[in-house]
């Protein structure tokens, strides 16, 4: 794995589809260990999701910060498409087709239905990293792949504080998608 | 969007938000100078509430739902197991130990993964082959119980095997010869069973090896590598089914690609000789202590396993030189060179055995080719890593394996220029309408023709195209064969009859007013259900020849028995039985030994059982037909219940189904959906003129109009609750009366509208006494009788002051007494002492007073066939019969001097009377319309005539229905070896 991750790096794009099975096994317990414990999330810190994985299956010592930041990117990737992927085969419509859309961020105090709520926030995900692909992945790294702002600025290559701004915006533009607000939306496609 | 604009609306953005908010609005004026789009782009983001309550703020794992499977805790049941704990996880699945409640033994569960689980495609085809896999039965394999599927939830069930591994038993080092050769033994002999059912194992290894405390081996999780990779060739290293206990991911693949035949390496497709391989680094191991391939890495191992020799020079050097030639040849490189059959190598083995010099045989000195490896090495690695790759990321093209031959299904024309009779339509019947002769050479069924729909008894030679009609059997139901396929017999017109399959005479063979089922038994008697009438709800036999019926053993909490099939050897009949009246979901199938003994429950949560000689229970459920194993001497179902066939027409009503089978394993059967009977209710009128009253469909019965005829009361079952409700016509509302969970039904308005009086169960579960409750709401419900016997009310005096209904009693069946009142509105009513008015031996239903209040006109079977009569009220004096073709359920006009009943073919007819003194007279009867209604369950009064005396509130049967043709059957042969194949016999 470890060799697969410096393979990798070093533009080796095969070491990479071999090291994604891994990965995503790696995930899926982690994720399912996570879901076993208390719901609440708590217990849950954001840095654990991701760095966990790349803590178990690569050998730190041998590791540069641009190895691991192109794991924690993989790694989130991969763990948006595991919680997506899943609430899409649990039936949840896109968008609800027609049905009321959801405040998200009230379904997340207290969730509902999270599952449907997944499923916009991927397609909305999409139709940001269409407009601005960089806020689209400061929100995959932070909500799915749990990172920190400061290990979102290094995978990214971006200040922290660049981060905190595209966080803060990326939210900005979600919450208006998905909340189906009056406005400009179809002035900005 | 173009990215010049979102530049200039992120800055504005991050502008505005810095600045405090009531200062926001100015900015913007500011900056966008009368771009009014951009300022309600910044604006529409600036009031979403980023720092909000959260949003985003805790990772998606912390909020998500649990979305992957999470860990079953102990005392979680799943189906009908009970898990105690986790035993281990592995790559597809986790697996726990639990208990088995209904055969009380402890299993293994391995639970799929949700996803998996999900997909349907896959999961049909897990099944399918999990069903092959079940089908091993070998003393040294972990069984496969089969795969339960609860809840949302699929885990394979499986022998729980106490004990170590033997990787568990090899990390303690090597093993010597004289354990390690048994051991090898039995490993070979439950390859040797696999393979000659064509089943490779494809993941054979130490640790799926299991080493019982009393020396016996089982080898576990036989063929799965392949079922959960699909329809895979190579060994999908991801997805090894094999349980690891705190492995981590890449030692649990190195584990499995250790033992990887190099045709496995290479994603070819495999054979048993790749079990042949893995068995032979399997007794290496054994011997030495360590693993024949073993690599660094993935890579280093993969390049061992197709191009290393292994090292001989490490086996113990007192292995015998038979031992040593075998491991040679199980590991030979080429499958075409290396041992074809793990036979030999037991035999091999048993040699070594027997052999007293086990301990002091020649040293193996095998040659070692170091031909060049070293050499290849570089290009073994590229390879094996890409075969690695291969095997994990890319589809798989199939492989061979090996099933029995597939049961041979086909829809079928009828062969008559007719339609299948079937629970809906015109002639609408409650049992089956088709039979299969147990020699499967003959299949008769019940159609009406098109032309003319009275419904007849067809019967075709399956080598033929067309069935012939069998005169004499009008209006026949639930036809059954005779053992000898020589006889049909049947119900029709009150009575149960049979019939030669080559037409002729048809002999009437006793009593049956409406029966639920029949079966010919071998030794000549038949047991059937004659009635749903009180007293014929149960089973009773008599001679095939002719004969006095009698009945079976009293039965004891069932409100019902039906469908009885006599078991082989007529030692016993098989039936459905029924506590409630309707909802069959929750019906039992009961076993009763003839001519006496114990009944026994042998399946619950269902109806329409079969034994079959394959040795299985089959039984509706659902609108499926599921199946069990069955061992008819000790009358039990041996194993889990699966589906069988999905789409079998079957009325949960009624607790019937629309199929047959034969004993040589042919099944013919309605497809269909599982109907529940719901219906709407029509208005029809004089004219035919059906229009709907309510059109939301639903299982009602025994509706009354209340005396101002602006209100219905009925009683109605959603699920198990059976309950009375009113409905008011104008407003199109339903109101529930009776509140009490327990079953309410059969509801009559008293004469002044203010109450309804009911049959209710809440004091004693299956024996109705009569309460009654004010209509608006006031007041509690009063008890009017307390009786041990069911107690139906059926029509109030004009006056108010008696109550007909209907008690069962023991003695003399179905009875109509009168219940009598004393008081009045202002004083209080009390009821008196119930009086006998008819208890004849015969069934006495549906006594009606007429408008007059001077007559009482019931239905009676005394005839042989129910009838509607009359008599004076309140006697004495003499009968009059009213209906002369059959008739039931008589309902008197409040308009005029009208009587009414239902014939025998669901259609109404009507007879004008003239009362003269203490004369009744009527004349003939004639059919009031040609509107034909939907009987209702349990024979319960299907209409009410509204009091304009113009209108029947009723099931209607619709046009649409009444075209309905029913031409085709599905036939199913070779049903039972699939039967074998899904629910093979329990391993004891």
């Amino acid at each position: 794995m470890t060799q697969l991750l410096l393979a990798w790096g070093q533009g080796d794009e095969a070491a990479l589809n071999r090291m994604i099975p891994l990965v995503h096994q790696e995930l899926q317990q982690i994720a399912r260990r996570c879901m076993g414990g208390e719901r609440g999330g708590h217990s849950l810190q954001p840095t654990a999701l991701v760095n966990e994985a790349y803590l178990r299956l690569i050998d730190v010592q041998q590791m540069n910060w641009q190895n691991r930041a192109h794991f924690l990117a993989m790694a989130a990737r991969l763990m948006r498409r595991i919680l997506v992927d899943h609430a899409r085969s649990k039936g949840y419509d896109k968008r609800g087709g027609g049905a009321a859309k959801i405040a998200l961020d009230e379904e997340l105090v207290v969730p509902n239905e999270p599952g449907r709520d997944l499923v916009a926030l991927d397609d909305a995900l999409e139709a940001l990293a269409n407009v601005d692909e960089r806020k689209s992945r400061v929100i995959e790294l932070r909500f799915f792949g749990g990172l920190s702002m400061e290990e979102t600025a290094e995978v990214l290559h971006v200040s922290p504080d660049t981060v905190k701004r595209d966080w803060r915006l990326a939210k900005a533009w979600l919450l208006r998608e998905l909340r189906g607000d009056e406005g400009t939306t179809q002035d900005a496609r | 969007m173009n990215s010049d604009r979102w530049r200039r609306i992120e800055e504005l953005y991050q502008a505005a938000y810095a600045r405090p908010a009531n200062e926001r609005s100015a900015f913007l004026d500011e900056v966008c100078a009368g771009d009014a789009g951009l300022r309600l782009e910044i604006e529409s983001l600036l009031k979403q509430p980023v720092s909000a309550d959260g949003f985003l703020e805790r990772p998606a794992l912390g909020v998500a739902p649990p979305v992957l499977p999470m860990p079953l805790a102990a005392g979680m049941r799943i189906g009908s197991y009970e898990i105690a704990g986790m035993i281990g996880s592995g790559g597809m699945g986790e697996v726990y130990r639990a208990r088995d409640l209904k055969l009380n033994r402890d299993v293994a569960l391995k639970v799929l993964p949700e996803l998996f689980a999900r997909d349907a495609d896959r999961l049909v085809r897990f099944r399918r082959e999990a069903q092959v896999l079940a089908s091993l039965n070998h003393p040294n394999i972990g069984a496969i119980y089969g795969l339960e599927d609860a809840d949302g939830i699929g885990a394979l069930v499986l022998e729980l095997v106490e004990g170590p591994t033997l990787a568990d038993r090899i990390a303690r080092g090597p093993i010597p010869l004289s354990e390690a050769l048994p051991i090898a033994r039995q490993i070979c002999e439950a390859l040797e069973a696999a393979h000659e059912h064509g089943i490779i194992h494809r993941d054979l290894k130490p640790a799926n090896i299991k080493l019982r405390p009393d020396g016996a081996v089982k080898v576990l999780d036989f063929g799965l590598a392949k079922v959960f990779a699909g329809d895979g060739s190579g060994l999908d290293l991801s997805q090894s089914p094999t349980v690891t206990v705190g492995g981590t991911r890449e030692g649990m693949i190195l584990g499995t690609a250790a033992y990887m035949s190099p045709e496995q390496a290479r994603g070819k497709v495999v054979d048993k000789r790749a079990d042949v391989w893995a068995f032979g680094c399997v007794l290496y191991e054994m011997l030495t202590g360590r693993a024949v391939f073993a690599g660094e890495t993935i890579s280093d191992t993969v390049a061992a396993i197709l191009d290393r020799e292994p090292e001989w020079g490490a086996l113990p050097a007192r292995t015998p030189a038979g031992i040593g030639h075998l491991l040679r040849r199980c590991l030979d490189k080429d499958p075409k060179h290396r041992l074809r059959d793990i036979g030999d190598a037991r035999i091999e083995i048993e040699e070594a055995l027997t052999t007293p010099s086990v301990d002091a045989g020649a040293v193996t000195v095998p040659s070692v080719h170091t031909t060049g490896w070293r050499r290849a090495l570089p290009w073994a690695l590229a390879f094996g890593a890409a075969a690695i790759a291969v095997a994990v990321l890319a589809p798989r093209s199939s492989s061979p394996t090996v099933l029995p031959p597939a049961p041979l299904r086909l829809t079928a024309d009828l062969g008559a220029d007719a339609s299948l009779v079937t629970a809906v339509g015109p002639n609408a019947t409650i049992g089956a309408s088709v039979a299969l002769s147990p020699d499967g050479g003959l299949f008769a069924f019940v159609a009406q023709k098109f032309s003319n729909g009275a419904p007849q008894l067809y019967v075709r030679r399956l080598e033929q195209l067309q069935a012939t009609p069998l005169t004499g059997t009008e209006e026949a139901a639930s036809p059954f064969f005779s053992p000898d396929s020589q006889w049909i017999a049947f119900f029709a017109q009150g009575k149960l009859k049979k019939i030669p399959v080559t037409g002729g005479a048809v002999v009437t063979l006793c009593d049956a007013a409406n029966g639920r089922g029949g079966s010919w038994g071998e030794d000549g008697t038949i047991v059937f259900t004659p009635s749903v009438a009180e007293s014929g709800l149960f089973l009773w036999r008599v001679p095939s020849g002719g004969g006095k019926p009698e009945p079976l053993p009293k039965p004891d909490g069932e409100a019902t028995q039906r469908w009885p099939q006599v078991l082989p050897g007529g030692k016993a009949v098989l039936y459905t039985g029924n506590t409630g009246v309707g909802g069959y979901e929750n019906a039992n199938l009961v076993v009763q030994p003839l001519p006496t003994g114990a009944r026994k429950i042998v399946q619950r949560g269902g109806y329409y059982g079969r034994y079959l000689p394959s040795g299985h229970l089959v039984y509706m459920h659902d609108g499926t037909l599921f199946v069990a194993p069955f061992d008819v001497t000790r009358l039990e179902v041996t194993g889990q219940p699966v589906s069988a066939l999905e789409g079998v027409a079957s009325n949960p009503s009624t607790g019937a189904s629309q199929f047959a089978v034969s004993d040589t394993g042919t099944i013919v059967y309605l497809s269909g959906r599982s109907t529940s009977g719901a219906v709407p209710i029509h208005l029809v009128d004089r004219e035919g003129k059906t229009t709907p009253l309510r059109a939301t469909p639903a299982t009602w019965s025994n509706p009354a109009f209340a005396p101002d005829g602006r209100r219905l009361a009925m009683d109605i079952r959603e699920g198990n609750q059976l309950d009375v409700w009113v409905y008011e016509l104008a407003g199109d509302t339903l109101s529930r009366l009776t509140l009490d969970p327990s079953d309410d039904r059969r509801p009559e308005w008293t004469p002044d509208g203010r109450r309804i009086v009911f049959a209710s169960s809440r004091a004693v579960a299956t024996t109705p006494n009569l309460y009654w409750q004010r209509t608006d709401g006031t007041g509690e419900v009063q008890r009017l009788t307390d009786s041990k016997n069911q107690q139906f009310p059926s029509s109030w005096h004009p006056s108010g002051k008696f109550l007909a209904f209907t008690e069962t009693n023991p003695q003399t069946g179905n009875d109509v007494m009168i219940l009598p009142m004393d008081g009045d509105e202002t004083s209080g009513w009390k009821p008196g002492k119930p009086t006998v008015f008819l208890n004849s031996r015969f069934i006495e239903a549906n006594p009606m007073f007429s408008p007059d209040g001077r007559w009482l006109a019931y239905a009676s079977n005394e005839s042989g066939r129910p009838e509607v009569y009359l008599r004076p009220f309140p006697g004495p004096g003499g009968k009059w019969q009213i209906s002369t073709d059959g008739g039931n359920q008589p309902t008197w006009s409040r308009a005029q001097d009208e009587l009414f009943y239902g014939a025998l073919n669901n259609r109404m007819m009507v007879a004008s009377y003239i009362v003269e003194g203490n004369s009744f007279r009527a004349e003939k009867p004639r059919l009031w319309s040609e509107a034909r209604y939907v009987p209702r369950e349990g024979g319960q009064r299907a209409f009410d005539l509204h009091p304009d005396g113009e209108r029947f509130a009723l099931a209607g049967v619709v046009e649409t229905q009444a075209q309905a043709r029913q031409e085709k059957v599905v036939f199913i042969f070779n049903f039972f070896d699939e039967l074998r194949r899904i629910a093979p016999a329990a391993l004891r």
